[in-house]
This record gives C-alpha cells, structure tokens and sequence, in this order.
C-alpha cells in the first residue's frame, strides 16, 4: 500500500464536518495531482518512489523527550509527532505582542477559522505537498506578532517525531504574521529521533507587513531514516527585511522548498543554506525568489557538502516579473564533493522580463584545495585535520553570520560527526 | 474466375503504384507526411535500399514520439500534416558541372542575399557547397580537396559514392530516436553536406555551406556529417539566409560531427534566418540537433555560433567528450529582437579522462525579445580531473524583453572543477552617455558596446565570418534603443 492509500485509509475522521470535508476535498486534490516524480522539472533529481512506497500511519501524540537546543534561551513552542506538548512549551508565558493560537485546538473550537488558516491547497499554484499538508495537519501554530513588537529572545518551534514502531506520518503546519516594524527571529528545528523511517510534511507560512525585521532559522536535523518534505513561503512587504537559513543538517532525504515573494517596493531577502549529504542521504533544496515589485534587492548563497554516497541538489530560481524595475539579486551556489561516489546537481536559474536590473549568479563544484592542504601539512598540520579545518571553514563562512551561537554549534557537531580530526579539533584534544 | 482475380489483383497494384509514386516528375511533394513521402523522398534522391529502409525506422519511431513542450518559447501548434517535404529547384537531371550550367535565376538569388559564387571562390580560398531549398547545385574546390582525400560533397553524393562511411558514422552521434526533430529530420532529411577528411590532413582551405530556403510551405531538412580521421584538422562554416515571407517555416537540421583521435573540428554558424515582421508574424523556425562526438584521445570540437534570425530558435550544439584529454568548446552569441525567442545553448557530456570544456554565451535581447540559455554540464563518474568553466551574460535592451538562464550541473566525481557564473544587466547608460559626449552617435555607440560585449565570441569567428556577423549584429539590433 502506497503513501495516499495509507493515508487515506489511516486518518481518523474529523469531528467537524464541515472540516472534514474540507480536508477531504484537499485529500483528493493531492491524490488527483499524484505524487511527483523525477519527469518532472522540479523533481528531477528526486525520486519519492521508495519513501513512498511505505505505509505511513498518523503519529500519536507521545510525552517530549530531550531535543537538542535544549540549552538555548526561546521561547519554546514543542510539537512531538506533529502534536502540541503543553508541557514542554512556553504557551503560556509568551510575551506581550506575541498571539499564539493552536491548530489543534481550533479545529475543536473554531473550525471556521481552522479552514481560513489551512487554505493552502485552494491556491492554484498548490504544490503536492501542500495540498497534501493542508489535508493531513492536525496540529500547527498561528501566531501573530503585533506592530513594533520587539522580541528579546528568538521564538523555537521544534517539531520532533519520537520513536515509533511504525512508520510514522506527521504534518505540522505553521504560519506567521509579522506585524509592522517588528523585529523576531524564529528558529522551526525539525528533529527525529527514532530508526523507523519516519514522513515529516511540514508547511510553513510567514508574511512579513511594513518595515518589519524577521530571520528565519530552520534546521533539519532528522534521523538517518526520515524523509523530510519542508515547505517555506514567504511573504516580504514593503521595506521588509527577511533572513532565510536552512541548515539540513541530517536525515535520509531531505526536500526542502523555499519560495520567497517580494510583493512591495523596498522589500529584501536574504536566502541562506547549508545542506549535508553525507552517507545514504540525499538532500534536496528548491529555492524561488519572485521579485514583484519594483526596488527590491535579494540575495542568497547556499553552501553545500556532499560526501559517502550522498547526493546534494540545489535549484534556485529568480524571477523578475514584467513591469518591475530597480532590481538587484545575487545568487551563489557553491558545494563541495568529497567522495568519489558522492554527486552535485545544482541549476542556479534567472527569468528575467525586465531591464533595469542588475543579477548575477555563479556555481561552483570542487574539492577540498591540494596546494592548501599541503600548505597546512608543511606547517605542521596533520592532513585529517587539515581536511576538518577546511571543510568546516568552507561552511563557517556562511553559518558565522547566524548571531545564535548555538545553531552555529548544531552545524559544527553534524560535521565533527563524520570528521573526528574536527570533533578533536572542536573539544581542544587536537595536541 | 481467372479473369476475376487478374483484375483483383491489377486493381490492386494500380492503388500500389499510386501510393507509391506521388507523381515523380513534380519538384514539390504534396502537403503531408507518411510512409509514402519517406519513399518518395529516398526515390528521388535515387538512394540505396539500406538508405531508406533507415528512414523508415526514423520515421515509425517519429510516429510514437510525443511533441516537446519544455523549452521556454511559444508558438502555435505545428500541423506537421501542412508542410511539404520535399522540393527541388528546377535543373537538368545530370546537374551543372559548372557556374554557366547553374540557373541564371538562382545565381541572381544568391546575389540579393551578397553571396556571389564568384566572388566567395576567390575569398580566401573558400569552397562552397550551396543547397538551394534542398538540392546541391553547385559545388567548387572539389579537385583541389580531392588531391588531399577530403571528401566534401553534398549528403546524397555520399550515399551513393561512400556508402561505407556514411553507414558507419550516419546516427552514430545523434540517433534517429534522440529527439522528436531529430527523428523527424532522420526521416525525411532532404539534403545537407558530407565531410571526410582523411587520417593526418589538414584541411587545405575552410570549408562553407550557405543554406537557403525558397519555396513556400517547404520544411527543410538538412543532415550535416563531418567526420574528422585520426590526426586531422577542419574548419566548417555555416551560414544562413532566407528571404521574407508570410508563413512560418519549419527548419529541423541535425548536425553530427565526429572527431577521432588528436582531430580537430571547428564548426562556426552565422544564422539569419528570416526572423518575422516587428510584430512576431512569419519567421522560420529553427528547432536544429547538433551533436560533437569527441570519439578519441586528444580530440577537440569548437562550435560557434552567432544567431541573429529566426523567429524561434531552438538549438543546444552539444560536444560528447569521450576520449581521454578531449577538449569541447562552445561560443555563442544570440540576438533577439522584437519577438524573437531563442532558447538555445549547449550541453557538455564529460565521460572521458582529463576532459576539458569551455562555454562562453551572450545573449542580446531587445525590443520585446525572449532569450534563454539552457546549458548541461555533466561530469559522469568515469571522468577524472575534468574541467567546466561556464559563463553566460545577459544584455537587456528595451523594458519589455527576457533574458533567462537555465543551467544544470551535475557533477558526479570528486575529482572535477566546475564553475558557473552568469550575469543580467542593462546596457550601460554611462557607457552609452559617454560615446554620446565624444560625439558618437546613438546607433554607432550602441554598437560599438554591443561589439565589445560579444568580442570574446567574435574572436573565436574566422575573419570572413567576423565581419559579417558584427554587420547582421548592427542591422538586427536598428531602432532597439534611442
């Protein structure tokens, strides 16, 4: 039995049947479209065909266990199987000019609401799985950040599926509005810890009004099973400034689908990301940037290592809409290939229908430098640690900008763990 | 009774011989395409039965193929029922063996489009082989390539003279099956040029073909086979013309070259295909296959391209780097002007050892012009040390044009250098202002930034060429700023 069928055939009815039949229409609007395949533009280096294939059961809502991050100050929001997890989570004690409203609990109390705040698959761009989020989430978070709301502390959502004795399905949905002239970041860290080849199916949406400041952190950080399917929308209004990093850091494959909108002059992105495709991984990030509307500026630089048998894919697009004028993007993708049995696909893309602009791309796939390395042998450096050093440099470039010290650390710990010269390196037990 | 099935079976052959000869005196072959054009087509050109039993193949995998939809252009769906397939230009049956023998009508054609024959067997030593619509009809320089064993004669001339060669090259780059034109063109192919230069020659003088179309409501269907022995060396130009007309043509050529071992081929194109009026209408389409085999160690294959016409082009020269240390090269420039679209580029397939390649386009978009560059780089896994270094820029003049870039890299070992860069931008004001205050005028500043954003293209031309395509670069791009 495939993904749909199981899925179909697993999912206890809803108790409103009003959104019930809303999720069943988003149901078979997914299963009408198909799951996509590697014919497919957007999917061609991926095939879904394996993960697929299992039999997916909806994940039971389980107590929290230990997630990394655990040591960071945030304001915490936990979802454990793609269930909310009062306990763990600081839903109580938010701080003013935050609103955070449930999915869960909405769909009990205000399934009206629970519709507006799903209606991804009624868009007619839908992608499969949005569509197939919208009609498989049971939980998620709305939360609305109020005008000149200034928060201290980042707020973390972490979505994270426990072990299971059977596949797991899991489809948080979550989506953001930050208000005019706020300032927040939000870290979504998407963790697994569990052998059973778990589904995560998230989705989610941040809209960003006038003169807002918002960095978004995602981390995926699955177990070496997990398929991870993780769409991002943004929303960047009128001289906005959104951050984007999207560190996949681990899981078995990894598709990540970011599609940034700059609807208002002034408005600028930042599109950011680091991917690890070590052993038996495959990880795949799809990034679109539409600029909109005149004057706005975005760029993005996405660092990529793929090592073992593991495959690394980036695709990212920049659109220039007819009509708008005044644009500025860049866009850099640069990736590292240390293996022999390791492979890169990367397809920087610029459609351009205006000509008052300024873009420019560039891709590079390479290896670790001999002459360097041989520089560092000369200086004493011994060669692994030599190859630790500069791999972990060619990534810190990029992730030393994040100003959260502990996500920099997620990216150095997923490293050290195939480099032990660099783990040595990390604990000062190098001599 | 026996008189019965006598008239049975004369009825029958009388259908036969119907569907067979579509009248065979007649220069155009009806609209339409099936088997029975396929035989036509190979009856007239008196081909061997290998020939057209290859054809037929061609033509039944066509049948299956589903048309392509994924290049970034538009037009209107083709009826492949409305063209006619062949045409040939009136002309004695044995053929002019020289200039006075060939139609005064023709050689006045080739002189509105600034081609004399006269004058091109002077220039530096240039042979042509000129196809007029779909027939060679003349064909100078032969004995002097001939006292060096290069074969350069038109695509049915080798059929009947080197049966050998064709049938052991022919497909061998380009398969009948690799795409929907290409199968199409292996099928109905209607004429083209034939090269084979011999083991350690190196061609005496640069090889030419000008094409043209002519008649109305013909596809033409040329098949170009340039085969480079251990050793040798040859230069190809192509160039082409075509006259205004109303209707949309149908252009589908598949070019092959083949280069063994230390050979070296380089393949140069001018294409000034009629390009439509300013508001899109009449215009040739081009949808063309073109395929470098570097088959042996040392081999190298250089394509340069500089396209200014058409209505739609849709071209991807492409170099299949096999042998150890082979290099490929691609230089192109594309100019679309009012509604011209091009998505055109190049695909670089590294399978052998230290193989190297370099790709250099510029794309000029003008008016409301779309210009796509669609690239491959594939380093395979067998391919150590190999090499890619890959830039495309982008000039955008006019508001309501597109410059798109469509680049895939797949690298699949660990050994390989790749790099990728690209650009879009404006023509500069400040560039233009200041040609402006030196008193340069609009048009001669626009060009003269023009040239020098497509120079390292140009260069890459052998002279004859350069200066004729930096004349079609000014003349497409009139009136596009200012």
């Amino acid at each position: 039995m495939g993904l749909l069928d199981s899925l179909a055939a697993d999912f206890p009815p809803t108790s409103n049947p009003t959104l019930g039949a809303w999720r069943d229409r988003a149901f078979d609007a997914a299963r009408e479209r198909g799951l996509p395949t590697p014919r497919e533009e957007d999917w061609k280096y991926t095939d879904l065909n394996a993960a697929a294939a299992r039999a997916y059961k909806p994940a039971a809502a389980i107590a929290g266990a230990d997630s990394p991050l655990s040591a960071l100050r945030a304001y915490r929001l936990v979802f454990v199987n793609g269930h909310f997890d009062a306990a763990n989570s600081d839903l109580a004690s938010m701080p003013a000019g935050i609103s955070v409203r449930l999915l869960g609990e909405l769909a009990r109390t205000d399934p009206e609401r629970a519709i507006a705040a799903l209606n991804a698959f009624a868009k007619p761009d839908a992608k499969f799985f949005a569509t197939l989020n919208t009609a498989t989430a049971r939980d998620g978070a709305y939360i609305d950040i109020a005008d000149d709301c200034v928060l201290d502390l980042p707020l973390l959502l972490i979505f994270s599926t426990q072990s299971a004795n059977e596949p797991r399905w899991s489809a948080p949905h979550v989506r953001i509005n930050a208000g005019a002239r706020s300032r927040v970041a939000v870290i979504e860290l998407h963790h697994g810890a569990t052998t059973v080849p778990s589904f995560v199916n998230a989705l989610t949406e941040a809209s960003t009004a006038s003169g807002a400041v918002f960095a978004h952190y995602r981390v995926t950080l699955e177990s070496p099973a997990a398929t991870h399917i993780g769409l991002l929308r943004l929303n960047v209004g009128r001289d906005s400034a959104v951050t984007s990093y999207s560190l996949a850091l681990s899981g078995a494959l990894v598709r990540i689908d970011i599609d940034c909108s700059l609807t208002a002059p002034g408005g600028s992105v930042a599109l950011n990301g680091v991917f690890i495709a070590g052993s038996n991984q495959h990880v795949d990030h799809h990034t679109k940037t539409d600029h909109r509307a005149s004057h706005t500026t975005s760029s993005e630089t996405y660092k990529g290592i793929a090592d073992g048998n593991g495959r690394g894919v980036f695709n990212g697009k920049i659109i220039v809409q007819p009509g708008t004028q005044k644009i500025e993007a860049t866009q850099a993708s640069n990736n590292l290939l240390l293996s022999a049995d390791a492979e890169i696909d990367t397809k920087p893309e610029l459609e351009i229908y205006a000509d008052d602009l300024r873009c420019a791309h560039g891709a590079t796939v390479g290896q670790l430098d001999d002459e360097t390395l041989f520089y560092l042998q000369t200086r004493g450096v011994p060669a692994d640690v030599g190859r630790a050093l500069l791999t972990f440099g060619f990534v810190q470039e990029l992730v030393a900008e994040i100003p959260i010290p502990e996500l920099t650390a997620l990216v150095a710990q997923q490293l050290a763990a195939d480099h032990p010269a660099l783990a040595r390196l990390l604990t000062g037990d190098h001599r | 009774m026996a008189a019965a099935s006598s008239e049975v079976h004369e009825l029958l052959n009388r259908k036969y011989d119907a569907g067979f000869y579509t009248d065979i005196e007649q220069d155009q072959a009806p609209p339409g395409l099936n088997e029975d054009i396929v035989r036509l087509i190979s009856s007239k050109k008196n081909e061997p039965a290998w020939m057209l039993e290859w054809r037929l193949r061609a033509f039944e995998r066509w049948l299956k193929m589903p048309e392509p939809k994924w290049s970034h252009v538009h037009y209107p769906e083709i009826d492949f029922q409305a063209l006619s397939y062949y045409s040939a230009p009136k002309s004695n049956k044995d053929g002019p063996k020289s200039l006075d023998e060939v139609d005064p009508k023709l050689l006045e054609a080739y002189k509105k489009l600034g081609i004399p024959l006269e004058e091109q067997k002077m220039l530096a030593g240039v042979a042509v082989d000129a196809v007029f619509d779909s027939v060679s009809v003349h064909t100078s320089f032969k004995d002097k390539l001939a006292a060096k064993g290069v074969i350069f004669c038109s695509f049915s001339e080798a059929v009947r003279e080197h049966p050998e060669l064709v049938r052991k090259y022919l497909g061998s780059v380009v398969p009948q099956a690799d795409n929907y034109y290409a199968a199409l063109n292996s099928a109905v192919f209607s004429d083209g040029s034939f090269v084979y230069i011999p083991k350690n020659t190196r061609c005496p003088m640069e090889l030419s073909t000008y094409f043209r179309i002519n008649a109305m409501n013909t596809g033409q269907f040329e098949r170009t086979l340039v085969i480079a022995d251990v050793g040798s060396y040859v230069s190809y130009l192509e160039g082409c013309t075509a006259p205004q007309r109303d209707e949309n043509q149908l252009h589908a050529a598949v070019v092959e070259l083949i280069a063994l071992d230390d050979a070296q081929i380089k393949y140069s194109t001018v294409q000034n295909w009629y390009p439509g009026d300013e508001e899109g209408r009449g215009g040739i389409y081009n949808f063309v296959t073109k395929r470098g085999d570097c088959r042996g160690r040392n081999s190298k294959i250089s394509w340069t391209q500089v396209e200014t016409g058409s209505a739609i082009t849709w071209k991807y020269p492409s170099c299949v780097l096999k042998g150890e240390n082979s290099v490929g090269e691609f230089y192109s420039v594309a100019v679309t002007h009012h509604r011209q679209q091009a998505d055109t580029g190049t695909k670089m397939i590294h399978l052998g050892r230290n193989t190297r390649s370099t790709i250099i386009s510029k794309g000029i978009s003008a008016g409301r012009g779309q210009n796509a560059y669609r690239g491959l780089v594939r380093i395979a896994k067998s391919a150590e040390n190999a090499r890619n270094y890959t830039q495309c820029d982008s000039l955008l003049m006019g508001n309501q044009c597109g410059a798109h870039t469509f680049p895939y890299i797949e690298v699949r070992n660990n050994t390989a250098k790749v790099e990728h860069e690209a650009s879009t931008s404006k023509i500069s004001e400040d560039q233009l202002f200041y040609l402006r205050s030196r008193g340069i005028k609009d048009e001669d500043a626009v060009n003269l930034v023009v040239n020098g954003f497509c120079k390292e293209v140009f260069k890459e031309l052998p002279m004859e060429f350069a200066v004729e395509a930096q004349k079609l670069l000014s003349l497409t791009l009139e009136g596009a700023v200012g």
